[in-house]
């Protein structure tokens, strides 16, 4: 830390989306990252709401995104080929799955396309993402 | 280097014409001889650009050329010759090489290491020291391969000679020549003797500060080439010596930094205190004062103290503020917050201020703008009024206007104060946010201030994610914006918050308060204060935590006020002593913390060392009796003691009820998870539970179909969402039996004990509804 500087060149908040159709998961994760004044959240219960977000000039830094999304279109969109999308419009945005499974090969799947982590929707799944985003 | 290049090469010509010339007639031999010797005279170079050592080569080679003319048998001679030349450069180039290791080392033992290894190869350094004197501390630092170190100390070594006569020593036997310099000649403890010593004064900038030494336990054992080595090498060494001085001092200079940075968060910390204190004795006296009768000259000349004290506050915040960003610690809270709270709150300071110079104050909020929102209400208020006032103050007629709406992208909420006065020059508008920078020195003048408000205010803003600007007009007037992202709150979120207590104290009546505070002043505003607006109160004093803690043992008060600093006890042990005693009711004692700093990080402090609240110094009246309130009603004068506050002054006016777990008595669910992640915020599980049900029976439809139709694929499906908020509700049970069946199916294992476990969630779902309905009732 160097107090002399002039830290007035402005503080970036983060932008975290979370992509969830699990409305009660979703808001107790928003409550919980809501505490920390310094993440901008939104919420979608769908992908296809998601995914115009992606059109914004503005880039989320961070998705969190639940592995079995359900769709309201038929062809069904589901996590993994939401997690494609993203990272095939931008490569830097980092995504977090999660998921009831606990699946080690869909697990590694997410990984292998690009998903930061994969965590469980346990007990401890807010505080490890809390962790994540500031992390990551 | 070229030249040294030619040198080699003509070394092999002059083997070559020797050779030849042996082999034929002595009239022909003359003659190569001649023409070598005439081409290596046209060779020599003069001594400008070549170093010392080529030159003495090029002067020997001459020498050794005019030898071989006088035809005598120096057969051998030139061979031996060669093979020293040979030498002589190659331990140059090792020199050098060497020189570059050692001024490239940041450590003088790198150095000597490097130093021991080369050295060796080139000549007998049995005994090697790099030493280097500290003047200051007038001690040696020794670097040494010999570890059995000499007899007596080392002022009485030759190198400390070297050192004080900053000149060379060259000694083939030590123990025939010693005693030009020492007493006694260098005896090991091992009793063997040095025989051969060369030691060199190294200097920087014209003084030597340090020696090196090269010794050996045979005599003759150093020739003039070794020695010229050394000498060679005595550059290198200087600057080694001063690259690890370099390093050493850029050493303790970061240790200093480090420590001057943490003695100035400390400095600030204690500057706060040490500005607020007594501010909060003026304040509070003046409107003590206010309260006496007096004449009118008295009162013109106290509102007048009055006003310059507040606006002397406005000032030390902004400085302390200024510190605080500088030194990157300054907190943004997040809280839910009405906007139009705040902006009636700007308007209650602002609008007087306008309509006495005679100026129209408007307030324009957009019915668009949501009610409640979550962010800092305290530094919009401090952004806001910072511009509100700043409009007042460079308008002199026309307006000022004060509106609020939804951004264009609906994310922001936009805040804009706009006045009709002297507006701002257009290249000077980029320089409204630097700090202490006016417009220009006139208006400093003439309008007095800081300068540091729109800077401060621009942080805060940025702090938060925001952004602001300004569109100006000389002569016409200002608009500046301030834009800032507010998440979302609901009515639910306020419902908690404080309406403030106005003036009727009434309800405190007879209340028994404990001061502990040290400045005498200070005592003096919280008694009288409190003399002057409750009704048979009854108010005693204590110094300092250790007398406050002994009063509290011996006596018996409603509520403490407990200035967190003081001498002797501080108000957080003093706090933590009292929550130890024994009689219940002592140790539960509502007591409040009065603090002049309100760093988030220090009011925590407070409530974890077990205060309940804090009031910030200096306080105003509301702020002082509005917070006892909350702890003493006269109507009930044991009131329980909140346990948990987040924010207090900002909300929560109910007493928690500390919950029982109910799996005590077969229940399904258990709310302690649910607890700890809402951080004891009943309303907040409220809200959870109510969404769990919300859900619960459309989830069970789905259970119930997929069950009576036996189709397992569906039946996962359900239980897969619905496993996390079993989980949340603590139904351990029912959360075990789905992931089993999930797992089940998924490994096509066996899926025979499906159906029961089904009917077993069904059940415990039906039950749980029961028991967090019954739950959502108390």
């Amino acid at each position: 830390m160097n107090g002399l500087e002039n830290n007035f060149s402005g503080v970036h908040k983060k932008r975290v989306c979370i992509v969830d159709d699990d409305e009660m998961l979703t808001m107790m994760l928003e409550d919980h990252l809501a505490k920390n004044p310094s993440y901008f959240i939104e919420t979608f219960a769908t992908g296809e709401e998601f995914l115009k977000v992606l059109e914004d000039e503005e880039m989320p830094d961070i998705i969190i995104l639940d592995f079995n999304l359900d769709s309201v279109q038929p062809q069904a969109m589901n996590g993994l080929d939401i997690l494609k999308r993203i990272k095939a419009h931008n490569k830097k945005i980092k995504v977090i799955m999660y998921s009831s499974q606990e699946q080690y090969g869909k697990a590694l799947q997410t990984i292998a396309n690009g998903a930061v982590e994969y965590i469980i929707k346990d007990n401890g799944a807010f505080e490890k993402i809390d962790h994540l985003i500031k992390t990551i | 280097m070229t030249y040294l290049i030619i040198v080699v090469v003509l070394l092999a010509g002059l083997g070559l014409g020797y050779y030849l010339a042996q082999s034929r007639a002595s009239k022909k031999r003359q003659a190569s001889f001649k023409f070598l010797k005439d081409v290596l005279k046209g060779e020599k170079p003069s001594s400008e650009g070549a170093s010392k050592e080529a030159f003495e080569l090029a002067s020997l080679f001459n020498e050794k050329i005019s030898i071989l003319d006088d035809d005598s048998n120096t057969e051998s001679e030139p061979e031996d010759d060669t093979a020293k030349l040979k030498d002589r450069l190659n331990n140059i180039l090792i020199i050098n090489e060497l020189g570059q290791k050692i001024t490239s080392s940041l450590k003088l033992e790198e150095t000597f290491n490097h130093l021991y290894h080369t050295l060796n190869s080139l000549m007998d350094a049995s005994i090697l020291e790099l030493a280097v004197y500290d003047f200051e501390m007038e001690r040696w630092d020794v670097f040494s391969n010999n570890e059995d170190e000499f007899t007596g100390e080392y002022h009485n070594h030759i190198a400390e000679w070297v050192l004080s006569n900053d000149r060379e020593v060259f000694l083939n036997d030590v123990q025939l020549d010693f005693g030009r310099f020492v007493d006694r000649p260098l005896e090991l403890k091992t009793g063997e003797m040095v025989a051969s010593m060369m030691s060199f004064p190294i200097s920087i900038g014209g003084k030597a500060r340090g020696t090196i030494s090269v010794m050996s336990l045979r005599k003759g054992a150093y020739d003039e080439y070794h020695k010229e080595s050394i000498e060679h090498l005595l550059n290198f060494l200087a600057v080694a010596l001063q690259n690890a001085f370099t390093h050493e001092q850029l050493n303790l200079l970061k240790i200093r930094a480090e420590e001057s940075e943490k003695h100035e968060q400390q400095f600030l910390a204690n500057m706060s205190h040490e500005i607020r204190t007594p501010m909060n004795a003026v304040l509070g006296m003046t409107n003590l004062l206010l309260d006496t009768e007096m004449n009118e000259k008295q009162l013109k000349y106290l509102k007048a103290i009055k006003t310059s004290s507040k606006n002397l506050l406005v000032i030390i915040n902004d400085i302390l503020d200024m510190s605080k960003l500088e030194a990157g610690k300054m907190e943004i809270e997040k809280i839910p917050f009405r906007i139009r709270d705040v902006i009636e709150n700007v308007g209650d300071t602002n609008r007087f201020k306008a309509e006495e110079k005679g100026l129209k104050y408007e307030v324009f909020i957009s019915p668009d703008i949501p009610d409640v929102v979550k962010g800092d209400p305290t530094r919009l208020n401090q952004v806001l009024t910072n511009l509100c006032s700043n409009a007042i103050k460079f308008t002199d007629k026309g307006r000022v206007t004060i509106s609020a709406k939804p951004s264009q992208n609906g994310h922001f909420i936009s805040f804009s104060v706009t006045d009709t006065g002297i507006g701002i020059p257009e290249d000077k508008l980029h320089l409204l946010f630097s700090n202490f920078k006016q417009i220009d020195s006139s208006t400093f003048r003439k309008y007095g201030g800081t300068g540091l408000g729109l800077s401060i205010s621009k942080t805060l803003i940025e702090l938060q994610g925001g952004k602001v600007d300004v569109k100006s007009e000389l002569g016409k007037g200002s608009e500046f914006s301030v834009h800032i992202p507010y998440t979302l709150g609901t009515e639910e979120d306020v419902k908690s918050l404080q309406s403030p207590i106005k003036s009727d104290y009434s309800s405190l009546t007879g209340i028994r308060i404990l001061i502990a505070e040290d400045n005498e002043y200070n005592q003096i505003v919280v008694n009288d204060t409190l003399e002057t607006l409750v009704p048979d109160v009854v108010i005693e004093i204590a110094e300092n935590g250790l007398i406050a803690l002994d009063k509290v043992k011996s006596n018996n008060y409603d509520a403490i006020l407990m200035d967190a600093q003081m001498p002797e006890m501080d108000g957080l042990d003093a706090t933590r002593a009292i929550r130890k005693l024994e009689t219940e009711q002592k140790a539960n004692i509502p007591i409040i913390a009065l603090t002049a700093s309100v760093h988030k990080a220090d009011i925590d402090k407070c409530l974890q060392a077990g205060m309940n609240d804090f009031v910030p110094k200096p306080f105003t009246r509301d702020e002082l009796l509005g917070t006892l309130a909350k702890f003493y009603s006269s109507a009930n004068p044991k009131s329980e003691v909140k346990k948990e506050v987040q924010a207090p002054s900002a909300e929560i006016s109910d007493m928690h009820e500390v919950e029982e777990s109910p799996t005590k008595n077969g229940a399904v669910t258990d709310l302690n998870f649910l607890r700890e992640f809402a951080e004891g915020d009943k309303e907040r599980m409220k809200k959870y539970v109510g969404m769990y049900l919300k859900l619960l029976p459309g989830n069970l439809e789905k259970i119930e179909a997929a069950h009576n139709e036996n189709d397992n694929e569906q039946l996962v499906k359900v239980l897969h969402s619905m496993r996390p908020h079993l989980n949340y509700m603590g139904m351990k049970d029912a959360a075990e039996l789905a992931g089993n069946i999930e797992n089940a199916v998924r490994e096509a294992s066996d899926q025979s004990f499906i159906p029961e476990a089904a009917e077993t969630i069904l059940k415990e779902c039906k039950q749980s509804e029961g028991e967090l309905n019954e739950w959502l009732r108390k």
